[in-house]
């Protein structure tokens, strides 16, 4: 504490990291993501197989020094397949989760900040979405405008936005009520330039803490929803959709590396990030205790 | 049997946090005698909430903890009792009234019900007799109409109505030691009269003694005996109030009168104190007040003055013994 | 006569409160309740009360951060607002007008947006209505920094490196950046120790002798009021029933609330142990006000006309105004 009054300025940010910093666990999902997303970036590099090459000679074979995991029914390379997915699941995941914030903020703070008849308009219109059971919807819509990445997104992002709206309608809520509100009306500010500069910046913790949370529930819905065939279309392949062989029995007895490093790596994308948003909660606590 | 009911020496309490360790109270002597009132007074962070709290063995665990020193109690040291004897004391023989009472009232429970809970568990009464002498408490903190009082709930009671049921519910076991801890600030002048004039009576009728913590030199004025004068964790001058008043001896002591409004001279304005508090983390060396202090010279950053009886009854910690103050 | 700057006339504002039954008919909380008085220019005023006595609700219907329910105000020669004659200021004209209206808050912990440095919380007024030049932003800011008794290093720093009293200077410095005429300061030293209090009541008149402004200021503390204010005006449930120059109100007052408000008031100088004479009760509740005078359940000269008639607020000689039957 002691440090900072002396040194003078300290921006939020650094303060933050420095908190963040010293969470192991949040280090860990952050390093993991990492690995994961340069991984994926950079499969053309780190495999000579190309995505969709198939290899009949090779069909369904057990991890060996050419396939390192191994090939799928087809003499794909297991390795390759997984590395490829991984820029599909995190593509839907940080997609979806970006518009569900872009549709949720700026929805929840509206109903926040106006109140009154709007208030009430939105928050019945979020409630009735919220009402839909999920995953029937989801199918039926994928049924209707048929499955592909970008329709995967759509699909989530328009489901899924009513949470993040609800989180910033109660915090633009408590925060509505705060003096510096209050001062910054009588400074002569109009409600668009309050909301963009007060409100929005204080919610910024609540929002990237979601916005994490977010990522992990798109990665596992795209898994879900591919698993039933209705997400990212073959040969296009994503972690979801390689796992739906293990749809067969025999896979599931005999061939583990048909399924077993694919769930691993949702599993182990999604724990971290769910890591790494509990990091962010206890770093950016807005009380700033340092 | 000796006058003195109360007693702290050297009383020292540490709270940690992340990195250091940081001393709120530190070396704090006072007495309080049977059927008196001892003011404490101090600005936000001088340590005085600390010591009323570190009476009561209440400092928040685990990050305070008391360093070292004694608080004897009739003799005996409150450090040195076990947490079933302390509770025994607590609410007992010391009570305890607090700024807030909104918060140390539960909100679920009837009046009636937290004051008949405390006499039942103190005294073992219960039944039409528990009831009968908590309408009588009611009565004697001038409550209107106490059987109604008794079957409602805090959240419906004004401010100073609360205030009066925490003190009913302190003084229900007949104890010896009360301590206020800032009882009135969150009321308005008005009621903050009717409190302090009630409280006044009560402890000259019971003959308790009261520990009163105050930032406010006129609320001391009005209520205290004597007054001690906290400043970044240590007493910096205790004596008789309308001595105190009338010839402060400390710099700080004189500063705070002069500050406040009441004091204003159209010579001078509105007098503050220039500067402000040291955080317990850059404590200075010395004399804390110095920084602040229109007399002090080099000798006052060597070492902590030591608090001096100048004249009976009156104690200063400055070296310059009482000439900087007048 | 006085330049007048403010004119508050009438003023109400009135909170519904939840019904009971659904055909029962609609209560109100009349926070404020028919409040009419002038600030002048140059001229401090002070508004006292106890806590619910909606001296803070005056002060932010003033500046139409909450809206009237009655009652117009002006300010200079321009009408923000008369209810009666269904009159409003538009949007855009009253966010102008803002500039010359501040306000100063109690709590200098809520009152700065946490995720703000002091840059930009002081000179958020200069951004938006550009009254300097982008390349003299920072210059300015200095100056602020300067003028309130900060130091202008700690320009970068955020509102939680200061301490209680810096950030109310922060406060004050913001207020003070558009240059306006006229600050309501709602209790601004109610959260701050007494020794760091004066030095903010010092700053605040340096300033106003320096840039010429009037306060509105609002405040518990009679003390202060007292030595601070040229005029102040005594609220009680919602209603004014005094209003005079600090010296009079101070050494004549005439309603019995008053009186009763300074001899409860605390003092060093000749503490009253004893025999002083204590208001009885408490303030009603202003959902359901006592008819008549509202003070005359705890009065202790009330009269039976007291109970029927509600008194008008009347010049009792030399601008000294009280709503009180014995008086008059």
């Amino acid at each position: 504490m002691k440090k900072d009054t002396d040194n003078g300025t300290v921006s939020l940010g650094s303060i933050a990291w420095r908190r963040f910093r010293k969470n192991k666990l949040a280090m860990f999902g952050v390093v993991v993501i990492a690995l994961l997303i340069l991984m994926s970036v950079c499969a053309p590099v780190l495999t000579t197989y190309g995505r969709d090459d198939i290899d009949l000679y090779n069909i369904e074979a057990a991890p060996n020094s050419d396939h390192l995991l191994g090939t799928d029914e087809l003499g794909r390379d297991v390795l390759t397949r997984l590395l490829y997915g991984g820029r599909v699941s995190l593509t839907v995941g940080l997609l979806a989760s970006v518009f569900e914030i872009i549709i949720g903020v700026s929805v929840g703070a509206i109903a926040g900040f106006y109140g009154g008849k709007v208030d009430s308009l939105i928050m019945r219109i979020t409630d009735v979405i919220m009402c839909f059971p999920f995953f029937v919807v989801a199918i039926a819509l994928a049924a209707m405008i048929g499955p592909s990445m970008m329709n995967l997104i759509f699909i989530i992002a328009i489901l899924e936005w009513t949470k993040i709206a609800r989180i910033v309608r109660a915090e633009v809520l408590s925060i509505k009520e705060r003096d510096f509100i209050q001062a910054a009306r009588s400074m002569g500010l109009s409600k668009m330039e309050i909301i963009i500069k007060h409100v929005l910046p204080n919610t910024f913790a609540s929002i990237m803490v979601f916005a994490t949370l977010a990522i992990a529930n798109g990665i596992l819905t795209e898994a879900a929803l591919s698993f039933l065939g209705l997400g990212v279309r073959p040969p296009q392949p994503s972690w979801g959709n390689m796992l739906s062989a293990a749809q067969s029995m025999r896979v599931l007895q005999y061939e583990w590396w048909m399924w077993i490093p694919q769930g691993f790596l949702v599993f182990i994308t999604v724990i971290s990030i769910n890591f790494l948003g509990d990091g962010l909660r206890d770093a950016l606590d807005p009380k700033l205790k340092i | 049997m000796s006058n003195i009911l109360l007693e702290t020496k050297d009383l020292r309490v540490c709270f940690k946090s992340d990195a250091s360790v940081v001393r709120a109270a530190d070396g704090v002597s006072f007495q309080v005698e049977r059927g008196k009132v001892l003011g404490i007074v101090g600005e936000s962070g001088s340590g005085k909430s600390v010591t009323s709290l570190s009476v009561m063995r209440l400092i928040p665990k685990p990050n305070g903890y008391i360093e070292g020193g004694q608080i004897l109690f009739h003799g005996e040291d409150l450090l040195r009792k076990s947490e079933k004897e302390m509770r025994r004391i607590r609410g007992n023989k010391i009570a305890m009234i607090f700024q807030e009472p909104m918060s140390s009232l539960n909100p679920v429970f009837k009046i009636g019900e937290q004051l008949g809970e405390a006499l039942k568990l103190h005294q073992g009464i219960s039944g039409k007799e528990n009831r009968r002498r908590c309408m009588e408490m009611l009565e004697l903190v001038r409550i209107a109409d106490p059987k109604k009082m008794l079957d409602r709930y805090p959240h419906e009671l004004s401010g100073g109505m609360r205030q009066r049921v925490m003190i009913a519910m302190a003084i229900l076991c007949d104890p010896e030691l009360m301590i206020a801890d800032e009882p009135t600030t969150a009321l308005d002048v008005t009621i903050q009269a009717q409190i302090l004039q009630l409280l006044r009576d009560l402890q000259k009728k019971r003959e308790m003694s009261i520990m009163f913590i105050t930032h406010d030199l006129g609320v001391i004025a009005e209520i205290a005996d004597r007054v001690a004068v906290m400043y970044a964790g240590r007493i910096v001058e205790e004596a008789e109030v309308s001595t105190l008043l009338r010839s402060p001896l400390h710099p700080y002591t004189r500063g705070l009168i002069d500050a406040i409004p009441e004091n204003y001279d159209p010579k001078f304005g509105f007098r503050s104190i220039p500067g402000m508090q040291p955080s317990a983390q850059n404590m200075p060396q010395g004399c804390s007040f110095a920084p602040r202090c229109a007399y002090a010279c080099s000798e006052c950053g060597r070492a902590v003055p030591e608090l001096v009886e100048i004249q009976p009854g009156h104690t200063v910690r400055c070296i310059l013994g009482g000439k900087g103050g007048m | 006569m006085q330049d007048t700057l403010l004119q508050v006339r009438n003023l109400k504002k009135y909170f519904p409160v939840k019904k009971e039954g659904y055909f029962q008919p609609q209560k109100y909380v009349k926070a404020v309740d028919d409040v009419s008085f002038d600030i002048h220019r140059g001229e401090i005023v002070g508004l006292v009360g106890e806590s619910g006595s909606g001296k803070t609700t005056v002060g932010k219907t003033i500046l139409n951060l909450i809206e009237a329910t009655g009652g117009s105000v002006r300010f200079e020669d321009r009408v923000l607002f008369d209810v009666e004659a269904g009159k409003k200021m538009k949007r855009d004209e009253l966010e102008l007008l803002r500039q010359s209206m501040q306000m100063v808050f109690q709590d200098p912990y809520a009152s700065l947006d946490p995720r703000m440095n002091v840059e930009r919380i002081i000179t958020e007024g200069i951004v938006k209505f550009r009254t300097c030049p982008k390349a003299d932003i920072h210059k300015k800011a200095v100056e602020l920094m300067a003028e309130c008794g900060l130091d202008a290093a700690c320009l970068q720093k955020y509102p939680h490196q200061f301490s209680g009293g810096q950030r109310q200077r922060i406060g004050i410095a913001r207020a003070i950046s558009l240059e306006p005429k006229l600050i309501i300061c709602d209790e601004p030293t109610a959260a701050l120790d007494v020794s760091i209090q004066s030095q903010v009541l010092n700053l605040m008149l340096e300033l106003r002798e320096k840039h010429s402004m009037s306060y509105l200021f609002i405040s518990h503390n009679l003390g202060i009021v007292q030595h601070f204010c040229n005029r102040v005006c005594v609220m009680y449930l919602g209603s004014i029933v005094e209003i005079a120059d600090a010296s009079q109100l101070f050494t004549n007052c005439a309603h019995p609330y008053t009186a009763a408000l300074l001899e409860a008031t605390p003092s060093v100088k000749e503490p009253k142990t004893q025999g002083r004479i204590l208001l009885t009760g408490e303030i009603p509740s202003p959902a359901s006000p006592p008819t008549g005078c509202k003070f005359h359940p705890r009065c202790s000269k009330a009269m039976d006309l007291c109970a029927k008639e509600t008194p008008a607020l009347k010049d009792i000689g030399g601008g000294h105004l009280t709503a009180c039957h014995l008086c008059c």
